[in-house]
């Protein structure tokens, strides 16, 4: 079970394991680039494959985190993609990167790790399939 | 006030230094350091060169070489060179919003000018840029 994540935008459909999916996220994307860095639509085509690329690349970090069981490296590796996320406008997905950043910063057992980057993990997946 | 200034992004996030950079590029050349220990070197040669830059963008959460500790060094660089507090370099922190103590220390230890909390908003950006006189 996913532990209690705060209601929030996308929050409620994470926790019952109905991720977005590519196409919606893609469109997210490509609508918060635009509006908050005036990006035009050929400029996003361009640096959105790369963007994504980061996006495993991070994921990527944050799973040999938890393979490691090294509290502290989860923490970096969450920190890394909270920022990543939150200047892609994916609120829902930096939510739950910040619960693994906190977690991991405050050395806190009782968090379910494995569970929260389960959750980013099916996210991730959505956002990348299909790019 | 330049007409195109010399900006230095200091991040180890890549889409946040691509949109960072991306923003800033309007306004002058922007180069680019992935961490806390490139960004001194490139500092230390700014000021060598005396081509110091006009703005700089720091992350404050970097591995190794942090934010803060990159903002001590440019204090440090300029008290060296005799450098008023008129003629500092301007420096913007960029962290998450969470990070409040770290900004407060670059503020009272590091005399930095403005913080961006992630994610970065364009408008408070240029905000920033005027109240600092970089731009019009």
């Amino acid at each position: 079970m996913i532990p209690f994540i705060p209601p929030g935008p996308g929050i409620s459909r994470l926790a019952i394991g109905e991720p977005m999916t590519s196409k919606s996220y893609k469109h997210q994307i490509q609508s918060y680039l635009a509006m908050q860095f005036n990006l035009g639509e050929e400029q996003i085509a361009e640096m959105l494959p790369s963007f994504i690329m980061t996006l495993s690349g991070h994921m990527a970090n944050l799973e040999d985190a938890l393979k490691s069981g090294s509290l502290d490296a989860m923490g970096k590796s969450g920190h890394t993609i909270k920022g990543a996320f939150l200047n892609l406008g994916l609120a829902d997905c930096a939510e739950i990167a910040f619960q693994i950043e906190r977690g991991g910063k405050e050395r806190d057992h009782s968090v379910d790790f494995s569970c929260l980057i389960a959750a980013l993990r099916e996210n991730i997946d959505a956002i990348t399939n299909g790019s | 006030m330049k007409s195109r200034l010399k900006i230095l992004i200091v991040e180890d996030e890549y889409i946040s230094r691509v949109l960072l950079s991306e923003m800033l590029l309007e306004f002058g050349s922007c180069f680019i350091a992935v961490d806390g220990k490139e960004a001194v070197g490139i500092l230390k040669h700014s000021f060598a060169t005396n081509e110091p830059f006009d703005l700089v963008c720091l992350d404050i959460r970097m591995p190794e070489v942090d934010g803060l500790d990159v903002l001590r060094s440019i204090r440090e660089m300029e008290k060296k060179r005799g450098l008023t507090a008129l003629h500092a370099t301007k420096v913007i922190m960029t962290t998450a919003l969470e990070d409040s103590k770290n900004i407060m220390r670059a503020f009272t230890q590091g005399h930095c000018e403005a913080y961006l909390t992630k994610p970065i908003e364009r408008v408070k950006l240029i905000q920033h840029l005027q109240e600092l006189r970089l731009i019009e």
